[in-house]
């Protein structure tokens, strides 16, 4: 970590996040790609903190490496009572890491628009926003009835975002629902007069 | 292009953002998170049950 943590973050997540690219680091040095930061932290991430989330779930296809190096920054694997025995967690920040293995998103991201976030020093990968959005889109299509929460998520990113590429955000909410939603529907939800974004 | 950002600079973006947004600031859960973690929770329960209920041992081993 260098100097205070910024405005809008709470400290605990900018110092789980400092670990976390500490950890991704070396997983990288072992010669294994970037682990990827997705879920509610990465939605925390993109939105300064606005929607925040206990849980970090991360990509990756070198598991036992990454676990390892979660281990030497200060993590534990999961022993505590009332939890399920899976991923890890910090003794002193309330967080906890769950590694997800298979494809970022079965493989639907373009990983040339992979953001790369320094954090003293280390990068964190996120995927790009769209995909974030997506996401929250593809959960709110998975129910008949919609979930509202997700919706909201969804909608939050969109508005705070500073840079949006339309067409491939089109491209990856049609994608994660199916084509049951797309851009013009969460452009209603955001009651978006199209000429914010650049 | 892979794109390349601080943490600093990420905090700059969004206040420019919400500063453009004025009222239009989304307004969100405060905690969206760890609802999902409960309500992830109560899941595995349920399918437990439906597993005993079936007859079938528990899938999802806990600390107990």
């Amino acid at each position: 970590m260098t100097g205070a943590p910024p405005s809008g973050f709470r400290p605990e997540f900018t110092e789980a996040l400092a670990l976390l690219a500490r950890a991704f680091d070396m997983v990288v040095a072992g010669g294994h790609a970037r682990p990827v930061l997705v879920g509610g932290a990465s939605v925390e991430f993109y939105t300064g903190g606005a929607i925040t989330s206990g849980d970090f779930d991360v990509v990756t296809g070198a598991q036992a490496a990454l676990e390892a190096a979660l281990v030497d920054v200060g993590f534990r694997r999961e022993d505590r009572a009332g939890h399920l025995l899976r991923g890890l967690y910090h003794p002193t920040l309330a967080m906890g890491v769950e590694i997800v293995s298979g494809r970022l998103f079965d493989g639907r991201t373009d990983r040339s628009r992979l953001l790369l976030v320094d954090v003293g020093g280390h990068e964190l990968a996120l995927p790009p926003i769209e995909d974030m959005i997506a996401d929250r889109m593809g959960q709110h299509a998975a129910y008949e009835r919609g979930v509202p929460e997700m919706l909201q998520q969804a909608v939050a990113l969109f508005l705070l975002a500073e840079r949006i590429d339309r067409t491939y955000l089109d491209k990856r909410i049609r994608e994660e629902t199916a084509d049951r939603f797309g851009l013009a529907d969460l452009l209603l939800e955001a009651a978006d007069d199209s000429s914010d974004h650049p | 292009m892979t794109r390349r950002i601080t943490l600093d600079q990420q905090s700059e973006a969004l206040a420019r953002r919400r500063a453009e947004l004025g009222e239009r600031v989304p307004k969100v859960p405060a905690n969206g998170g760890g609802r999902r973690t409960v309500s992830k929770l109560a899941l595995l329960d349920r399918l437990d049950a439906l597993d005993a209920a079936s007859g079938q041992p528990p899938k999802f081993i806990r600390n107990r």
